[in-house]
């Protein structure tokens, strides 16, 4: 039994203590936003954030995580309306999409690190999410521009 | 059967070849491999209701099969083709709603069974755009004249004194929507494809969607996690099975097996060595657990011992050396387009100018693992998964279900759901 926070709530899981988390995700607590791609970390489909930080949900055991605050694609914006996911939307990223939930949650760590990413941070940053479809081109512009749309967002609360 | 099968169909009657040769292209079918079948368990489900008739809104005009505008003014598409990355959804829809002159922030599209009367359902070749042309340009030249004749009448001009623009009929400074002209006048005017073929289709220079950017509409639901995968389908009380694949594609037999390991995975159910008529998985052991990594889990500790098919020793450099013999040989290897005179021609030459391109083999490896949910349903066999080609696959499904037994009605259905990729 692991409790931690997802998405801003409590909530408590009854399976193995060695379930990957991506399994606790989309068979437990019916999330199936976070994809299995491959299953042994390499490929980003399952990434999601503990602590704020991009993390491969289908290697990351549940018991790790007592305690944790995880965010999925599904509760990074009440209405899906991440200045990332707005880029997103804007630069028409996603093709077939099964990557996109992971690229997202790797981009938005990014942009925590890197507020104004240069093309060789971004690379070094989103090497580790694989497209099938090659949507690299379109992901690299929709980060500068959700960069540019967070330091805006920034600098008027600021 | 499509212009690209009947040109090739034809060149092989004329060099008197049967349809075998063009057989390389069916290895990618029948290969799905996540079956669910029953187990009492937890509740939430996600179950793809996506057939017209479960969506079609009450009071819907529907004029053809591919198209529905509802009183509330929203037009749906129905989509046969496989979405995997294409945004083919988005460019059909577009062909229609330029066509009948549709709002499109109120388009949306919805991804069909597998009804035999929606036709040869295979997403290949770059056939999809040009193969749905003509017959989406009628379509959609069929709900926009309906909307015209009726609009006309609620606003009481003729038909003639309307345009129809955006979702609206326009007569003038009046218009009346798309909706409420559903709503008002229920129209039931439907269309065989011989009316709609004599209905005049608008120039290429009124062309509002067409060649123009559009929003694509699958996009915004891949960025919020809601879209709905094959994998992603979910059924109260379904067990998960992963398959312990043989050491060749064909001619495995299982010798034995050995779960005494698999046995201390928690979760694991049992093995079945799969008996399969079809020849599509031959040699496969399916491991059921009841949970997804408890399946990856039990599959990897599951010891088979199988005699392999005569092609286990098979290796890259038998395969190149085997396609140099058939280059060699005049009367061997596949000819994918027969184009006379050639011969001659090269026969003929000053200078022939001769190179061997190879290609080496590559697993065609998809982000998405295979998968397929599987249930019966009202006497039939349901088969959901990301499918390519649903008129291929669905013979072999249905040849396996009346083998386990021949009373099963096997009219199984395939959901065309987001595939991975290409």
């Amino acid at each position: 039994m692991v409790k931690f926070k997802l998405n801003g709530r409590d909530v408590t899981v009854d399976v193995p203590d060695d379930t990957p988390l991506l399994w606790a995700l989309r068979d437990d607590l019916d999330l199936t936003g976070t994809k299995f791609g491959c299953g042994v970390g390499q490929c980003g489909a399952c990434t999601v954030l503990v602590g704020g930080r991009a993390t491969r949900s289908c290697i990351t055991p549940l018991s790790s995580l007592e305690g944790a605050d995880v965010t999925t694609i599904e509760g990074l914006d009440p209405n899906g309306k991440h200045a990332v996911q707005e880029a997103w939307k804007d630069i028409q990223v996603p093709q077939c999409g099964y990557c996109q939930s992971g690229q997202i949650m790797q981009a938005v760590s990014l942009l925590k690190d890197y507020p104004d990413p240069t093309d060789e941070e971004i690379d070094g940053v989103m090497g580790g999410s694989l497209c099938r479809c090659m949507t690299y081109v379109r992901i690299r512009k929709a980060i500068k521009k959700a960069a540019a749309a967070l330091r805006k967002e920034e600098a008027s609360h600021g | 059967m499509g212009k690209l099968e009947r040109i090739a169909a034809q060149q092989d009657r004329a060099a008197g070849l049967g349809p075998s040769r063009r057989s390389f292209l069916l290895t990618a079918a029948g290969s799905a491999f996540l079956f669910g079948f029953a187990r009492q368990g937890r509740a939430a489900q996600v179950y793809p209701q996506n057939a017209p008739a479960a969506l079609k809104e009450a009071g819907a005009f529907e004029p053809t099969i591919w198209c529905s505008i509802a009183p509330d003014g929203w037009v749906n598409v129905n989509i046969i083709r496989a979405e995997m990355g294409q945004h083919i959804g988005t460019a059909l829809a577009r062909i229609i709603a330029d066509e009948m002159e549709a709002d499109w922030d109120k388009v949306r599209i919805t991804y069909v069974d597998t009804d035999p009367k929606w036709g040869l359902m295979v997403t290949g070749g770059s056939w999809s755009v040009w193969m749905t042309w003509d017959q989406f340009r009628q379509a959609g030249a069929a709900a926009r004249t309906v909307m015209v004749e009726q609009g006309a009448k609620l606003l009481g001009v003729a038909p003639a004194a309307c345009i129809a623009r955006n979702g609206k009929v326009i007569a003038g400074n009046r218009s009346i929507s798309y909706g409420d002209i559903v709503s008002r006048a229920h129209p039931t005017k439907t269309y065989t494809p011989e009316e709609m073929a004599k209905l005049p289709l608008k120039p290429a220079s009124e062309h509002r969607l067409i060649g123009k950017d559009v929003k694509a509409l699958d996009i915004p639901s891949k960025t919020d996690g809601t879209a709905i995968y094959g994998i992603d389908a979910k059924l109260d009380g379904m067990v998960y099975a992963r398959p312990k694949l043989p050491p060749t594609r064909y001619g495995s037999k299982v010798v034995s097996v050995d779960d005494s390991e698999a046995k201390k995975v928690k979760g694991y159910i049992r093995y079945i060595v799969l008996e399969d008529p079809s020849n599509t998985v031959p040699g496969w052991v399916a491991v059921l657990a009841s949970s997804y990594p408890a399946a990856i889990r039990a599959t990897d500790a599951l010891k088979v011992v199988w005699t392999p098919g005569k092609t286990a020793n098979v290796t890259e450099q038998d395969i190149l050396d085997y396609g140099r013999k058939q280059i060699a040989n005049k009367a061997g290897g596949s000819c994918v387009f027969n184009d006379p005179g050639v011969d001659e021609t090269f026969a003929k030459a000053a200078k022939v100018v001769e190179q061997t391109y190879t290609c080496s083999s590559v697993l065609h490896y998809q982000l998405e693992p295979m998968n397929a949910l599987a249930r019966q349903h009202e006497g039939k066999w349901e088969v959901h998964c990301g499918n390519q080609w649903q008129s291929l696959f669905l013979p072999v499904i249905a040849k396996l279900f009346r083998s386990l037994n021949p009373k099963w009605s096997c009219a199984a259905t395939c959901w065309v759901g987001a595939l991975a990729a290409a």
